[in-house]
């Protein structure tokens, strides 16, 4: 019974998960295509060196999960060690939303640049296979 | 109250520095919202009511920071930076900080 329960779960996660997940990717590369055009940098000052009139504390965050199938698998990794693909990539969405979420933010204030970027990655919970990513950085006109 | 992560507030300058301001919470997730999470965890995605949960939870912790600022009688804070760590499974401390400072239009 249990090892049904185990298939089950591994079928929904290789069917939905993935399906969900090209979803997600579709979405973020259409939305960072609108504003592509935003200058964002890790640095205090505009690249343009145009001297900036106006500025605000700007930031997004997204939480993301992984689904049953990459949990799975990647228990198997730590078994043997090295790197965790399935993991990899959902940080990587979950950079990129929170990333967006804050940089759309800023676009839609107007901005010219996004200056000062800063990330943060924390975790959320022992039991559930998440983490939080949080982007800040502060819009300037 | 105007909040930058930079050094400076461009079109302002610094007059006077206040000292460091911060403000935190902390934070356990409910049952409800974890079972939640724990069912989109099978099938991957945004764990929606965990990203309002912390969204909220720093906004307070700013709010604090906020206020703290207002107490010391500055009108911006400047280099504004959040920390947020795990505390005793299940609860998270989110931390807010920066400089407090009284500045004026150029």
């Amino acid at each position: 019974m249990g090892i049904v329960i185990v298939i089950v779960l591994l079928t929904l996660g290789f069917v939905i998960g993935r399906r969900r997940e090209q979803a997600h990717w579709d979405d973020l590369d259409e939305r960072e295509a609108r504003v592509a055009d935003l200058i964002v940098v890790d640095m205090d000052t505009p690249p343009d060196g145009l001297e900036p009139v106006f500025g605000e504390l700007v930031m997004g965050s997204a939480v993301i999960g992984t689904d049953y199938l990459k949990l799975w698998l990647s228990k198997w990794r730590m078994i043997f060690g090295g790197e965790l693909k399935s993991f990899q990539t959902v940080l990587t969405r979950a950079r990129r939303e929170a990333n967006l979420r804050m940089v759309e933010q800023a676009f839609d204030q107007g901005a010219r640049a996004v200056i000062n970027v800063r990330y943060e990655t924390s975790q959320i919970s022992g039991q559930l296979a998440a983490s939080e990513i949080l982007a800040f950085g502060t819009l300037v006109r | 109250m105007k909040l930058v992560n930079t050094e400076g507030i461009p079109g302002y300058s610094i007059i006077s520095v206040k000292g460091l301001v911060s403000g935190n919470t902390i934070r356990a997730k409910h049952l409800g919202r974890d079972i939640g999470a724990s069912l989109k965890n099978l099938i991957g995605g945004e764990l929606t009511g965990y990203t309002e949960l912390l969204t909220e939870s720093r906004q307070e912790a700013m709010d604090r920071m906020i206020a703290d600022a207002t107490s010391k009688g500055a009108n911006a804070i400047v280099n504004v930076r959040f920390t947020t760590s795990a505390v005793a499974g299940g609860a998270a401390e989110l931390y807010a900080y920066g400089t407090a400072v009284v500045v004026e239009e150029n």
